[in-house]
């Protein structure tokens, strides 16, 4: 093939004699830089450490990864923990307790006493915390609404707000 | 590798100026030369010469002399100068900024030559092929390396050598086909 031998050719191209001076002259004008020897115990730790703090790196982001970490959710969660929004999620909680009570204790009340038997007889008292089953007695029944005196989400949250 | 020619590394690798001061004189034409060809741009392949040669001159202390020719150090360094600068660049170099004074300047040249069209031609062809299959081509029929040196240049066994530069060399033919140019054109048009 003519353009094979064509290519040897290309052998006459030679760089411009003045920047090869100037270039040469820079170049020798720089220290060559210091090796440290392969085995040195600095450079041996070194190596150690940074290839220990890749596999630690690598494993912790596997280990995120694999677990379903999102970040997105994360900060989501994090900026859900704000003691107001918190107050005001309590406050409709409470709402909705105090609605359910009002619905249960109506037919409650008028239910004959001496009808059921008083040990027997389950009653729910609600209080913004929690629900509770209680057995009341007669003497309870008459005075139809609990005294309540547990604090409150809502308390606690102004509590902590404060 | 001559006696001379060991000596002078090894006086390099102790941090003698001079010596490397010679062995840039032996080694720098060659180096520009490859990577000429293969960026096509007087200025880049000076600025790459320079950075392999500096490079190579900060690092000449860890130069171990495993009996390879020291030339297949310099040109595994202007390989990943080429890359390193086409994957900052990322824009290839139209063939029409081609630098064309390098080439046409040298007499001889022109007289080598049946026409300076077909010198363009045969450059600019060269670099449509693949990276390693220029480098193969350069180094084999440029620089009439020999496949061994060839392989320690490339990182690659003599038989893979021998089997990139058949297909380099099939590759380069088949852009002188008949037609091909025609097809090229169209292709670019179309």
């Amino acid at each position: 093939m003519d353009k094979l031998n064509l290519l040897k050719q290309f052998k006459n191209v030679m760089p411009d004699p003045v920047w090869s001076a100037r270039s040469r002259a820079s170049i020798l004008a720089h220290e060559p830089k210091a090796v440290l020897p392969r085995f040195a115990p600095w450079g041996i730790f070194m190596n150690a450490l940074q290839s220990g703090s890749a596999i630690a790196l690598t494993g912790a982001l596997l280990f995120l990864l694999i677990g379903g970490f999102s970040i997105a959710r994360f900060l989501e969660t994090a900026g859900g923990l704000d003691p107001y929004s918190l107050r005001a999620e309590a406050e409709a909680i409470d709402i909705q307790i105090q609605l359910a009570q009002l619905a249960y204790d109506a037919p409650a009340a008028e239910v004959k006493a001496g009808e059921l038997d008083p040990k027997e007889t389950p009653s729910f008292r609600t209080t913004s915390t929690n629900v509770e089953v209680t057995t009341t007695t007669p003497k309870d029944e008459a005075t139809s609404t609990p005294v309540n005196t547990e604090p409150t989400i809502v308390d606690a949250l102004e509590a902590l707000v404060e | 590798m001559e006696d001379h020619e060991v000596s002078l590394i090894a006086q390099a690798v102790e941090g003698d100026a001079e010596a490397f001061g010679l062995l840039y004189d032996a080694y720098h034409p060659q180096i520009y030369r490859f990577i000429y060809l293969k960026t096509g741009r007087r200025e880049d392949a000076e600025d790459l010469t320079h950075h392999v040669f500096l490079h190579a001159w900060e690092h000449i202390r860890g130069y171990v002399d495993r009996g390879h020719p020291f030339s297949s150090w310099l040109y595994r360094m202007a390989r990943n100068a080429v890359i390193d600068h086409y994957r900052v660049r990322r824009s290839p170099v139209r063939l029409d900024d081609l630098d064309t004074e390098a080439l046409a300047a040298p007499e001889v040249l022109e007289a080598a030559m049946d026409t300076a069209l077909a010198f363009r031609e045969l450059r600019e062809t060269l670099r449509e092929l693949k990276p390693e299959h220029q480098d193969i081509i350069i180094l084999r029929f440029v620089e009439e390396l020999s496949l061994k040196e060839s392989a320690r240049v490339l990182g690659k066994s003599e038989g893979a050598v021998k089997l990139l530069q058949h297909r380099a060399v099939n590759a380069l033919r088949k852009k002188f086909e008949p037609g091909a140019a025609e097809l090229k054109t169209r292709h670019s048009h179309g």
